[in-house]
């Protein structure tokens, strides 16, 4: 009930005990995918290179679809999990912790403003976590890998393309799919 | 064998904060590898072995060996050491793959200790300590509880797909079942979060202001001197980067 009347008064804000307990749990689910297709990402060309393509567009989707459905705190609680358990996986941990707490706020303030029933709305959702997040994972990649900076700014003009498409359409279909199912009004 | 698990995690992180700090502010490859072997030396010394760093080692490499790949390609600083058809290697290339590398495996490793060595309840009472209300900080016992069932959680989904003629075990397999194994896993964790969220609150979470732990932490004195020597040690060493 709660839930439904804050989807429909588009609130920044969701503090009750599923909405924190379900940002922990897909966080969680969050961090699994990125593991995955970050090893996916290592094996393939590009990864190899330090384009992490498909892990990006699972970041960003991830960042988006968890703020929609859980809102603030929740999104914050999932990003963060995911930027401090990505220890495990990336060496850019650091980068992470403020590349998601930006994408994720980014998403709620566009949450708060359209009710995101519309490819537009996911497509500027998307604008934000993938620009500004890639941006600052760039800022990681020339501070902390000592990439060249030509070298990480083409990296993330490419990310941020690929990102960008992907994970609008993956969100918006599977925003869409969940809501559909029911599980979250 | 020190254990170091009694430790405050505030002392833990205090350390931890200081290895990475000095790595992110170093510009010198001499303090980044002493930062390493102190790593390695305390490790050895609670621990008694490196095995607990043996797989995120191999990552390293693998993260060292793109820096040093993109380095080579792409590097341009210092003078030209090795050439050949349109490659051209730099010696400042290799100097900066080389610190890069250093740099995260001081930032990789420390956290890495700090998680091994510190207890997801004791984390909880650190936050609850810093007036944190316990409703949030709770989340990371939580998180630590259920990161395994979630894992088997998208093993049993794999080995569903497999049983259907899905098999999940090369890359391209992977790639192409990405979708077919997460998707379920998003609903299976919606459903447990429900199912969870439930429980808790009829367990009486978020009722009281306050929560009760059966073990406590506190600082010691001996602790807290060595926060502030750690403090001071970090203090020192960047006004030494800043003005030598």
């Amino acid at each position: 009930m709660e839930n439904e009347l804050a989807l429909k008064r588009k609130k920044i804000f969701k503090t009750d005990t599923k909405s924190l307990i379900g940002a922990v749990v897909m966080g969680i689910v969050f961090v699994i995918a990125c593991q995955i297709t970050g090893q996916i990402d290592n094996m393939l060309p590009w990864g190899k290179a330090g384009m992490y393509l498909i892990n990006g567009s699972c970041w960003a989707f991830f960042t988006a679809f968890i703020t929609l459905i859980y809102k603030q705190p929740g999104g914050i609680i999932a990003a963060e999990i995911e930027a401090l358990t990505s220890v495990m996986y990336s060496p850019l941990w650091v980068a992470f912790i403020f590349a998601n707490a930006v994408g994720t706020i980014w998403v709620s303030f566009v949450a708060s403003k359209y009710d995101m029933t519309k490819w537009s709305h996911h497509i500027l959702a998307q604008a934000g976590v993938c620009i500004l997040g890639n941006c600052i994972v760039t800022v990681g990649m020339i501070f902390i890998l000592e990439i060249p900076l030509d070298v990480a700014i083409i990296e993330t003009l490419i990310l941020i393309a690929v990102n960008w498409i992907v994970a609008t359409v993956i969100t918006k279909l599977t925003y869409d799919a969940v809501l559909k199912s029911g599980l979250v009004k | 064998m020190i254990n170091v698990k009694n430790w405050d995690p505030r002392l833990k992180l205090t350390w931890c904060l200081f290895l990475v700090l000095t790595a992110l502010i170093s510009r010198n490859m001499v303090l980044d590898l002493v930062l390493l072997l102190t790593i390695l030396i305390t490790e050895i010394i609670t621990e008694k072995s490196l095995k607990r760093f043996k797989v995120i080692a191999i990552l390293l490499l693998i993260a060292g060996s793109q820096v040093l790949i993109i380095n080579l390609l792409f590097g341009r600083v210092g003078e030209p050491v090795w050439s050949w058809w349109i490659l051209t290697v730099y010696n400042g290339s290799l100097i900066a793959s080389l610190l890069g590398f250093l740099r995260i495996c001081v930032i990789t490793i420390s956290a890495i200790q700090f998680a091994y060595n510190t207890d997801a309840t004791d984390i909880a009472q650190m936050l609850i300590k810093w007036h944190i209300p316990y409703r949030y900080a709770m989340l990371v016992p939580i998180t630590a509880r259920f990161f395994p069932v979630m894992v088997n959680e998208y093993h049993s989904i794999c080995d569903s797909n497999s049983a259907r003629g899905v098999p999940c075990d090369t890359v391209m397999e992977h790639i192409r079942n990405l979708p077919a194994a997460v998707m379920p896993l998003i609903y299976r964790a919606l459903r447990i979060s429900n199912d969870a969220s439930l429980s808790v609150e009829l367990r009486g979470f978020g009722r009281y202001e306050t929560r009760n732990f059966q073990k406590t932490i506190g600082l010691r004195p001996f602790e807290g001197i060595m926060i502030l020597f750690i403090i001071m040690m970090y203090i020192s060493i960047m006004l030494y980067i800043m003005f030598l």
